[in-house]
């Protein structure tokens, strides 16, 4: 090969080499998103308690955003019929001024048992935490006097952290989408 | 000085007895008329003979509800010869009277389970959960409202607030923890 053309050919086959490895990375990723569709493959989930000081701290995390809140448990049907549409509200509102949290009510023991494979199955795609509070009353008073503790709740919060919505019973994307854009305007 | 005190004396008089009066006065329940599942019909008024009346808002389908069945027997058993009636109302618009009654005889229930069509008693006394207890006397004054005890687990119960209720009422004493609250099913009702 003439001294003139090596370096040329040289720069060449190396672009050609950086494109096959990128092509392979690519195909790495998309081998990836698709895993995460495959029910076989189990995405990790965490799960945090929340106590009193737990809460007030996550209220104050998300300060200057909408905050919904669900609460919900393993052991309750409208609750889980309910999930589908807050993984979809959460993939909606993926890095906005919006944020999604579940809050289970069910025991702390019931995490890997119970918490942990509803939500894989779920493909939950939001903070989750378990309720560790001593007495049931001082979960149910912090989110709202006028709840009794029928799951499930859902609390909207504006950017301030002020409650502005609190929806008893099983609730549409719709109507939760609703309630957050109608916060999300007045904040 | 004297004529100052010709006003504050009763303005004062009239804040406190106001006072006392809010503090004795027991928000009252309405009266109702369910049928049971065998189409026997329950008037709260009617019954004048039980020192206190338990009313249990419960659910066949519900777990939690579920959980409290042995407890809500056994509270019965216990309190019915010290002169407390048991009633239980099945407010879900989605549990038939069919299912109600396969759930009663199933778990051998020994209070009667009302049906509330509509969810009318339930709206009225602003039931949210299942379990929901209301406990009232003769004169539908609510003695008592909220949970059976503080856990679902039977062997991790802490706290015996319906029992702790009923035995201070029996007493003659005023409900110390008269309103209490635990994680339950919501009352599903008509659309």
């Amino acid at each position: 090969m003439p001294a003139n053309l090596r370096l040329p050919v040289l720069a060449l086959f190396f672009i050609f080499f950086a494109c096959s490895q990128e092509t392979g990375e690519g195909d790495k990723t998309l081998a990836d998103s698709s895993a995460l569709v495959d029910k076989s493959v189990v995405p990790k989930v965490r799960v945090d308690l929340l106590d009193a000081s737990g809460f007030k701290a996550l209220k104050r995390k998300y300060q200057g955003k909408v905050l919904l809140i669900n609460t919900w448990a393993t052991w309750c049907l409208p609750c889980k019929e309910e999930f589908p549409d807050l993984v979809r509200l959460a993939r909606k509102y993926e890095n906005s001024d919006v944020a999604i949290i579940g809050v289970s009510v069910d025991y702390p023991d019931e995490v890997n048992s119970k918490i942990i494979p509803f939500l894989n199955s779920q493909q939950a795609n939001f903070p989750n935490f378990v309720q560790d509070f001593k007495q049931p009353e001082d979960l149910i008073n912090l989110f709202n006097e006028k709840w009794r503790g029928a799951v499930p709740a859902t609390f909207i919060y504006d950017k301030k952290g002020i409650q502005r919505a609190f929806l008893l019973g099983k609730h549409t994307f719709e109507e939760f989408k609703s309630e957050i854009e109608t916060i999300r305007s007045d904040s | 000085m004297k004529e100052i005190n010709k006003i504050l004396v009763p303005l004062m008089i009239f804040f406190v007895s106001t006072a006392v009066l809010a503090r004795d006065s027991k928000k009252k329940v309405d009266d109702f008329t369910l049928t049971d599942y065998n189409g026997k019909s329950y008037t709260l008024s009617a019954d004048k003979a039980s020192k206190a009346i338990v009313i249990m808002f419960i659910s066949a389908r519900c777990p939690v509800s579920n959980s409290y069945n042995d407890r809500m027997s056994a509270l019965y058993e216990d309190y019915l010869p010290k002169g407390i009636l048991f009633i239980a109302i099945n407010s879900n618009n989605q549990e038939d009277i069919k299912e109600v009654k396969e759930h009663a005889k199933e778990h051998k229930f020994p209070f009667r389970v009302l049906k509330d069509r509509g969810n009318k008693v339930a709206d009225a006394y602003d039931a949210q959960v299942t379990p929901e207890i209301y406990v009232v006397n003769q004169k539908h004054e609510l003695l008592y409202h909220g949970r059976i005890d503080n856990s679902r687990r039977e062997d991790e119960v802490e706290s015996k607030d319906l029992r702790n209720a009923l035995d201070e009422i029996l007493a003659g004493k005023p409900v110390i923890v008269a309103e209490t609250k635990a994680f339950g099913c919501s009352i599903k009702r008509v659309e």
